[in-house]
């Protein structure tokens, strides 16, 4: 119990004092989870639609190969992108690993079926006939594409939360890829497990407050704009 | 084929999990004109509306649009942003109503203003324009269908496909909207396929009318036509003639064939020969009931029978009789019960010689 509280008392310390270190690490876990969810989303949404919709021989091992890849171990998407990227390796030209870009590659690895599954989930509650609507009323496939997003934008607001959630949360592969360089590839998730092995449990404590406190923050903006969504159009 | 239709289609066949689901001959949509087309369910009436709004391939056949043959045309977009299309469900996107107005506007890249104006428009003529701001989600059916219409009506397409756009309203609601209709594509200069399966509905907004029946176009023609002189006994029984009964024609002088009926005789006006086998078919609307014969009428058929069922039918009953073959006529309540009209009681069964009409079988 003193361990909790005293980690609190630090955790509070170190934010409030505007720890420059804690702030950089912050910083680094926002960007690289922030703009690993981004791409998953460009990428997942696009191919859970197009795999929601399409009929092809395969489609629903494919499906099941998506659902299966939520539970990806984070190790072994580490070990898998490590490999690649590792200076012998088939993309080892390109010099990324221990990277903050190996770290965001590695979480875009994660988050991709979680936001894949999701949307294809949400895109086959749409009303077949709707869809035939919007192609009659004449839109091309990105057009229709965008309309569908529309219809779904509720789900999809989660299915953002969750892969954020997906990325964020990963250690695994972050260690892997990413090496923990302090300064350079240090995440919060990396650096709690680095001050646990150390002893350090009130700054690990606190380094755990600050991920839990930015996770609450981007969920409740985005569930804001999907409650204002919902009161809005229903 | 002719240059002056929006759309033609030869010889289309669209298969379905092994079956045949539409095989249509031929199908032409001229402008300004509306081709109604009615059948059961299950009659390729949905397929035939996906096959001209190029929302479906057909397995085999032709189609020309706008004068020019798209058979193998494989990027359609461009033509059916020169369609509209209202299903039978609103299918709204959520939003306002003038959002919706504006969609399909916004798709064919029409300009901002110019679309407004237009959604503005077509809102005030439907009737929704105090809705414009309004989510649809808290419309009523009758509502989303107007916003429905005015999203397709606003692209002033030159074809305009009307999949049973009144089936799920209310009555009221669908008298009301199908004047509206009928009104606005009476100054339509496009082309209009519009599907129902309901009598009213084809007789007040059709120009040319054609009845599927297993996906295959049974009889086109002029409403009145096609309702008054079905070519066979499933277009009758489809388009409302109850009394569809096996006959053989005796004799004929003057245009009027006599027929036997089971062990009755009666006279139409038809000049079908001597010896041919038909189906009589006479509406429940066309048969007076009486206790007994009448002298000085004109009518040239009375048969007598009993009553075997009496039973509500909208406004009025409908009585079926046992004359040997069962006759169905539509009576009112009144006359009903003013003539005691009920099961075993013995009456007499009436309809002119111009009230019926043969079928070759």
């Amino acid at each position: 119990m003193e361990l909790l509280t005293g980690g609190l008392a630090e955790a509070w310390r170190l934010l409030t004092s505007l720890d420059a270190e804690v702030f950089q690490v912050a910083l680094l876990t926002i960007e690289v989870s922030g703009l690993a969810t981004l791409i998953a989303l460009a990428i997942g949404v696009p191919l859970g639609t197009w795999l929601a919709f399409s009929r092809f021989r395969g489609r629903r091992a494919a499906v099941g190969v998506v659902n299966a890849g939520m539970g990806m171990p984070p190790v072994v998407v580490g070990l898998v992108v490590s490999i690649l990227l590792w200076r012998s390796g088939v993309l080892g030209f390109l010099g990324l690993i221990y990277t903050p870009a190996a770290i965001v590659i590695g979480q875009v690895v994660i988050a991709l079926p979680v936001v894949i599954a999701l949307t294809v989930a949400a895109m086959q509650q749409i009303d077949p006939a709707l869809r035939l609507q919007i192609r009659a009323l004449g839109a091309s496939r990105w057009q229709s594409l965008l309309l569908l997003m529309q219809e779904v934008r509720l789900a999809l607001l989660a299915v953002a939360m969750a892969g954020f959630g997906a990325a964020i949360s990963e250690v695994g592969a972050s260690m892997m890829v990413g090496g923990n360089i302090a300064g350079h590839t240090r995440v919060l998730t990396t650096a709690t497990v680095l001050e646990v092995s150390k002893g350090r449990f009130e700054v690990a404590i606190a380094l755990s407050v600050l991920l839990v406190l930015i996770i609450l923050a981007v969920t409740m903006i985005l569930t804001r704009s999907q409650q204002r969504a919902f009161r809005r159009n229903g | 084929m002719a240059d002056h239709s929006i759309a033609e289609g030869r010889d289309l066949l669209v298969g379905f999990k092994g079956k045949v689901a539409l095989d249509v001959a031929s199908i032409r949509l001229g402008p300004g004109r509306v081709l109604t087309v009615m059948g059961p369910n299950g009659s390729g009436k949905s397929t035939l509306v996906q096959v001209l709004g190029l929302l479906r391939k057909p397995g085999a056949g032709s189609l020309r649009f706008f004068g020019q043959d798209i058979t193998r045309k494989t990027d359609l977009k461009p033509l059916r942003r020169r369609m509209g299309t209202v299903f039978q469900a609103p299918l709204l996107l959520s939003g306002t109503v003038l959002k919706n107005v504006l969609s399909g506007m916004r798709i064919r890249g029409v300009d901002r203003k110019e679309a407004e104006r237009r959604a503005r428009d077509w809102m005030e003529r439907l009737r929704i324009d105090r809705l414009a701001d309004q989510a649809v989600h808290t419309l009523s059916a009758g509502e989303a269908q107007r916003t429905s219409l005015a999203r397709a009506f606003v692209l002033e397409p030159e074809l305009l496909l009307l999949d049973e756009p009144f089936s799920a309203l209310d009555v009221p609601t669908r008298e009301q909207l199908l004047r509206e209709t009928a009104s606005i594509l009476r100054e339509t200069a496009g082309a209009t396929l519009f599907v129902t399966h309901d009598r009213v509905e084809a007789l007040t907004i059709s120009d040319e009318l054609a009845v599927l029946i297993d996906g295959k176009i049974a009889q086109q023609g002029p409403p009145e036509e096609v309702f008054g002189k079905p070519v066979d006994a499933r277009v009758a029984e489809f388009v409302g003639v109850e009394n569809v009964i096996p006959a053989a024609v005796v004799s004929a002088e003057d245009g009027v064939a006599h027929v036997r009926a089971g062990r009755h005789e009666v006279q139409v006006v038809d000049d079908m020969p001597v010896g041919t086998q038909v189906h009589l078919c006479i509406r429940p609307e066309d048969v007076a009931l009486a206790k007994s014969a009448g002298t000085n009428t004109s009518v040239r058929n009375a048969i007598a029978g009993a009553i075997a069922a009496v039973t509500p039918h909208g406004s009025q009953m409908r009585v079926e009789i046992d004359c040997g073959f069962p006759l169905i006529a539509y009576i009112t309540r009144l006359s009903t019960e003013e003539l005691g009209l009920r099961p075993g009681v013995e009456v007499v069964a009436s309809f002119k010689a111009s009230a019926a009409h043969l079928i070759q079988r």
